[in-house]
């Protein structure tokens, strides 16, 4: 209880500290925050059929954090680099701008090589620590599909939130990061359920 | 004057994104090695997808606004405490301690409610505040000083902090949500 209390005291200074300040990024960023976070809930859910699917192949699991952390990773760049671009100008939201175009493309190209780089990691790591492991060929064909698929689609969805957000006057700083990483994690694991069913039927 | 440079961003990219891959690998590793405790607190494996979307959203909102006040000339790469760094700290610690709190909440609610297993319903906020209080200071620690040391060597933080920090939050975030989980069961 009297944690709770201090909890709420620290709360209310930093409250204030905060009115004091501007309260505008807490009002663009938290409810995105909190959204996205319980939205979550469902890459948990999935996270978990990805665990059953794991006993037909065997070193999976490895795979995940590296897939999602990619995908957030270079959809999060892509949306950063869209932001600067629209706070200086370079992107507009009338048209479909070149450098805009050049940003998807790059995204799409380095979400292909860095999903090869990671499963020769994770074959590499599997190989070495665990007592059960799929091949190479599976590895890669895995993150290979899992990778294009979700690339081409977070790239035209995180475009489009950030262009949307500027669109209506909120800062795409606050909004398309969290979001666009939000959806990406669902997409992506779902692109993951989808690529290991199809390389597992394959039989390889 | 073309402000996409696609050498550039390549060149600056795939350096980080390879070392990104190699660390979130040993987050994999992490991960599957805990599946014993991950199969015993199934509530906890569905939490671990939100909980790193947190630290991520909160490192990658704070880097994302640091480097664009950068960018503008907003704020000087130096730890000086500036009105305007300090907003954006604060602002980040408080909705940080508003929103583990709630993924807590609901995720003990969720785990009751489907009855997935025994363990008391105040133990998810307990471990979601705990561990993702030490990890979002850490993290805003972190994500200041490699924007300010990249910014300064010339790159952009864009493309080189964000993917880092993001990274380098999952790793923290599973294993200081593992490690908690373990200590207060």
């Amino acid at each position: 209880m009297r944690l709770f209390i201090i909890y709420l005291l620290f709360t209310t200074k930093l409250n204030m500290t905060v009115a004091k300040s501007g309260w505008r990024i807490v009002e663009e960023t938290l409810p995105i925050i909190i959204l996205f976070s319980l939205f979550e809930l469902f890459t948990g859910g999935f996270l978990s059929s990805v665990l059953s699917e794991a006993a037909n192949a065997p070193g999976l699991l490895i795979l995940v954090p590296g897939m999602l952390g990619l995908r957030g990773n270079i959809s999060s760049a892509l949306g950063a680099r869209i932001c600067s671009g629209l706070h200086l100008g370079y992107i507009s939201t009338k048209r479909i701008s070149k450098g805009l175009k050049t940003n998807m493309e790059i995204a799409i190209c380095l979400s292909m090589l860095m999903s090869f780089l990671l499963s020769i990691f994770a074959w590499l790591m599997c190989s070495y620590t665990g007592p059960a492991c799929m091949g190479l060929i599976n590895f890669v064909l895995i993150s290979l599909i899992t990778g294009l698929l979700s690339g081409v689609v977070l790239s035209f969805i995180t475009a489009g939130i950030a262009i949307l957000s500027w669109r209506k006057g909120l800062d795409p700083d606050n909004t398309t990061l969290p979001s666009s990483a939000s959806i990406g994690d669902v997409i992506t694991i779902i692109c993951l359920l989808a690529a290991v069913k199809f390389v597992v039927g394959l039989g390889l | 004057m073309s402000y996409v440079n696609v050498r550039e961003i390549f060149k600056e990219s795939i350096p980080v994104l390879t070392l990104c891959a190699a660390i979130s690998i040993f987050s994999g590793f992490f991960l599957s090695k805990n599946e014993a405790m991950l199969k015993f607190l199934p509530g906890m494996l569905i939490i671990i997808p939100s909980f790193i979307a947190i630290n991520g959203n909160i490192s990658s909102v704070i880097t994302s606004r640091l480097s664009s006040a950068l960018h503008m000339g907003l704020i000087k790469p130096n730890f000086r405490r500036t009105k305007l760094l300090q907003r954006n700290v604060y602002s980040m610690m408080f909705v940080s301690l508003v929103s583990f709190p709630i993924l807590g909440f609901v995720a003990g609610a969720l785990n009751f409610l489907l009855g997935a297993s025994s363990v008391s319903f105040i133990l998810f906020p307990l471990v979601t505040f705990t561990a993702g209080m030490i990890t979002v200071l850490i993290l805003i620690f972190i994500s200041m000083l490699f924007s300010y040391l990249t910014y300064r060597r010339g790159l952009d933080p864009d493309n080189v902090v964000v993917p880092l920090l993001t990274t380098t939050g999952d790793f923290v975030g599973i294993s200081m949500l593992l490690i908690i989980t373990g200590l207060v069961i």
